[in-house]
């Protein structure tokens, strides 16, 4: 596929077939090209069988402009030498398109591909040789769907040759108006899924956004739930709860750690420590989790407004939620279930030293 | 001259019979054939070279009927003359 061979290579497979001298077939190839030379010079037609035919075609002089300049000039009247091959092989050499056939269209066209021709001089053309006039355009299958307009083919360029009228070239007025068609074939020869993939993306976009609103929702869930519930929706992670129970086992109200445990874990002191610079007034020191405290009498008194949980105070306060188990300790009378604080209570906010 | 008169001249200049030599011709085109059918490209010295080369589809048009048909795209064998050659005819 794609190989260029040479004299030589058809020597050597006409030596291996026939078993003459490599000499002997190279004289021969040689030679057969030439006489094709000469008889052609001879009698300017030559036909081979199982090949084709050439033939030395003399063209007039004639006045063509040079495209630059503009100036006027003549092409002198030459000979080009023409081939035309054997039925027989042109089948054989379209063998692998052998089963198409030209198909009459019929208005089934929007958009189509109209071909411009450009014929060279040199390029040999092999046209059915029936007569046949065909408004010639190349085309360019491979970027399908373009529009463009039909225009005087060939004929009117200077370059067309005059051609023996069995051969070629035969150019027919051709219809100026522009062409929107698509071409049948390419219908179901190009035919792609186009509408497929936008939705395939459009679901992937919309699959990814709301992973992420799950993921902003399990950081954040204060901005899921507005917060008039109790303390354990916003406890800490599990571990920290279990933290702040071993160190207290025996304070706190066994309700109240079965509701920590079995309550919804959100999580981060992270989390809580930026609300705390949003929501306190006062500068607190930091107060971690994992530190025991000591209550040292009461810093503070406060008023629980309605909606407010004994997190909200314990953030307000300690700058994270986790120490209201310490409030709770030092409000006994008012803090009877921390669950449920009446509204309007006053607590003692205890003043707590590390152990 | 046809392909008789080519033979017969063939095999005076080589000395072969004709049987020979009509003989040899077609083992040659025979491979020369094959060659083409691989797609392959043909390129003698001093004469020119054989190409196969693909023609895209197209449409054309009956002028006289006005009818509209999709040619479909083939593969055709193409020769280009050498300059040698050429410069030779146009002397």
């Amino acid at each position: 596929m794609n190989e260029r061979l040479t004299l030589q290579d058809l020597t050597d497979l006409l030596a291996s077939k026939h078993g003459i001298t490599k000499k002997d077939a190279e004289e021969f190839v040689k030679e057969f090209f030439l006489l094709i030379e000469q008889a052609l010079e001879y009698d300017k037609y030559l036909r081979i069988k199982g090949l084709g035919t050439f033939k030395l075609i003399d063209i007039d002089s004639r006045e063509s402009i040079n495209v630059n300049t503009g100036e006027r000039f003549l092409i002198k009247g030459h000979s080009k030498v023409s081939f035309t091959p054997d039925p027989n092989l042109k089948d054989i050499i379209n063998k692998p398109f052998s089963h198409f056939e030209t198909v009459i269209l019929n208005e089934n066209v929007l958009l189509e591909e109209v071909p411009m021709e450009r014929a060279e001089e040199e390029d040999t053309e092999e046209m059915p040789s029936e007569g046949e006039k065909i408004a010639e355009e190349s085309m360019n299958v491979e970027t399908a769907a373009q529009e463009s307009t039909i225009k005087n083919p060939v004929i009117q360029e200077a370059m067309i040759e005059e051609h023996p009228v069995e051969e070629m070239l035969t150019e027919a007025p051709i219809i100026k108006e522009p062409i929107d068609v698509i071409v049948a074939k390419q219908e179901t020869s190009y035919k792609k899924e186009k509408s497929f993939i936008p939705y395939l993306i459009a679901t992937i976009i919309v699959v990814l956004f709301l992973c992420g609103v799950i993921v902003l929702f399990l950081y954040y869930p204060d901005l899921l739930f507005s917060s008039s519930k109790s303390k354990t929706t916003d406890m800490p992670v599990t571990t920290q709860v279990i933290q702040a129970n071993e160190q207290h086992p025996h304070i706190i109200d066994n309700k109240a750690i079965i509701q920590q445990e079995s309550s919804k874990v959100a999580e981060e002191t992270i989390q809580s420590q930026l609300l705390v610079k949003e929501d306190s007034k006062i500068s607190t020191p930091v107060y971690s989790d994992s530190e025991q405290y000591e209550i040292a009498g009461t810093q503070a008194t406060h008023t629980i407004k309605e909606g407010e949980s004994l997190t909200k105070v314990s953030l307000l306060f300690f700058g994270t939620k986790t120490m209201w188990p310490y409030i709770v300790k030092h409000n006994p009378e008012v803090i009877k279930n921390p669950d449920n604080i009446p509204f309007g209570a006053t607590i003692n906010i205890p003043k707590l030293i590390k152990k | 001259m046809n392909n008789k008169e080519f033979t017969s001249e063939l095999a005076r200049k080589l000395g072969y019979t004709i049987q020979d030599t009509s003989e040899l011709i077609s083992s040659l085109l025979a491979d020369m054939t094959k060659e083409l059918e691989d797609g392959n490209t043909i390129t003698i010295q001093g004469f020119g070279s054989f190409e196969v080369r693909k023609k895209a589809e197209r449409i054309s048009v009956n002028p006289s009927t006005k009818q509209r048909m999709l040619v479909p795209p083939k593969l055709v064998l193409s020769y280009r003359a050498s300059n040698i050659l050429k410069d030779k005819f146009n002397k």
